[in-house]
């Protein structure tokens, strides 16, 4: 307090100092103001309150926003994912690429070999077993399936494919040479044992192939009969298959006049004699 | 909704409150309470009028905009002298540094028309009272800064030492010798113009 007295005169001083009031127009100013910044700020609220849900509508993990700290690491997942599944398929069906490389060869042997070399020797190979027949054309089902891209292999170049690889002429075994070379051992030691499954399959295709052209030509004349039963109401089939019928029997009763003749003929050379 | 006339019953901190949920009769209840302090508060620590009504609105734009920012750890006057007087300093200094590239500058011969008036007084003008008053802003506005504030605050608005220290952030120590040392620089300056 003692200073406060030091400067009790120029305190009184200062606190005489007239109070300086706002102006009138203080409030309106200030209303004017805070008018315009209102609309300055309403503009852009919109904009606020627009923008989370712009950033939240790509990134929605499991019906809840995904951190944005998430993001690299979850979009990092899903290439890995992406390019494991892509791995994965061509890892599986490693029979596409041996299928490839046998239809090379085999273009190349077709290129060299004879023709009158296959024909004989496709007797021989179409001899397999009912068994291997069955695995076979399940086998071929599933590549069929797995790759019905690839062309059928022609039934006319068969017996080329039957041929040992070890008995090919010398030009033959060039060509195979020239081939692009085969990425890894695994699949050089593969090579034989699927080219032998082909060969199986394209051998008995023709078996096969006849078996269904037989049901193919029974089919249809079983639906031309039914056809006719259905469209004439007599069963012509029927007709058709008595009167063979009573030819045979006329040719049987033929037989039989003509064994009695012979018979008559005989007992006639007896009295003869 | 209250009265208007209820608003005025209301102490500073409950029309903040009020405010801070949406209620602008309270903030217009906060306007006319301090609107007079705070450009008598402004006027006094910049010596401009104009300056002081301006300077009084952007602090109740502030206020208007960081409502939110209240805290009920401290009196709500002693905030918003805080907001006022960083508002201020911030202008004054933007201001000082448009002024820096004057037209007095460029022509020199006119700078007693931008200066301030000369303190040589006649005795018959110093008996004037309003040339008295005009004499002490003067010589308030002569003070440095860290001095003018304090003053301001103490002598004008007549706020408490700890309260000051808190709107200016210093301790309460620095306060009371500013303050002193801010008194006995104005006695000086006035004593060779007022008779004491």
């Amino acid at each position: 307090m003692d200073i406060e007295d030091n400067y009790k005169e120029i305190r009184k001083k200062l606190r005489a100092l007239p109070k300086i009031d706002a102006r009138d127009d203080f409030m309106l100013k200030l209303q004017h103001r805070i008018n315009l910044l209102d609309s300055a700020e309403t503009p852009l609220e919109p904009a606020k309150e627009n923008k989370p849900v712009t950033e939240n509508k790509g990134f929605w993990l499991f019906k809840k926003p995904l951190p944005g700290w998430l993001i690299p690491a979850a979009g990092f997942g899903i290439v890995i994912v992406i390019v494991f599944s892509f791995w994965m398929i061509y890892k599986s069906s490693p029979d596409l690429s041996e299928q490839k490389i046998a239809e090379q060869k085999t273009e190349s042997q077709n290129i060299t070999t004879p023709v009158e070399q296959s024909a004989p020797e496709v007797k021989s190979q179409t001899d397999i077993s009912g068994k291997d027949l069955a695995v076979d054309m399940g086998r071929e089902k599933k590549s069929e399936e797995k790759s019905p891209s690839l062309p059928e292999p022609k039934t006319d170049e068969l017996p080329v494919m039957k041929q040992p690889v070890d008995n090919a002429p010398v030009d033959r075994i060039e060509d195979t040479k020239a081939l692009p070379p085969v990425p890894s051992n695994r699949e050089e030691k593969k090579l034989p044992e699927s080219m032998i499954k082909e060969k199986k399959i394209e051998a008995t295709e023709p078996e096969v192939k006849k078996d269904e052209e037989k049901s193919e030509v029974k089919e249809p004349e079983k639906k031309n009969i039914n056809a006719i039963k259905s469209d004439k109401g007599i069963d012509f089939y029927d007709k058709k298959e008595i009167l063979k019928d009573k030819t045979g029997v006329m040719e049987e009763k033929g037989k039989n006049k003509d064994g009695i003749r012979s018979k008559i003929d005989s007992v006639k050379k007896g009295i003869d004699k | 909704m209250p009265d208007t006339t209820e608003y005025k019953k209301f102490t500073d901190e409950e029309l903040i409150y009020r405010f801070q949920r949406d209620d602008y009769q309270a903030f217009n209840e906060i306007v006319e309470r301090y609107k007079n302090k705070l450009v008598n508060f402004i006027f006094r620590y910049t010596g401009n009028r104009d300056d002081a009504e301006d300077y009084a609105q952007d602090t109740f734009l502030k206020l208007y905009k960081s409502k939110h920012l209240y805290r009920e750890i401290a009196k709500f006057s002693t905030w918003f002298y805080t907001i006022a007087l960083n508002t201020v300093k911030t202008n004054v200094k933007k201001k000082s540094k448009y002024s820096s590239i004057s037209i007095s500058d460029f022509d020199p011969e006119n700078d007693k028309d931008y200066d301030l008036k000369s303190d040589d007084l006649s005795p018959e003008d110093t008996v004037n009272s309003s040339i008295e008053m005009e004499l002490i802003q003067k010589a308030i506005n002569s003070l440095d800064d860290a001095f003018r504030e304090v003053i301001v605050l103490r002598d004008i608005e007549d706020l408490e030492y700890d309260e000051i220290a808190k709107i200016t952030g210093l301790p309460l120590g620095t306060v009371k010798s500013r303050i002193n040392r801010g008194r006995e620089k104005l006695k000086t300056i006035l004593s060779k113009k007022i008779k004491f």
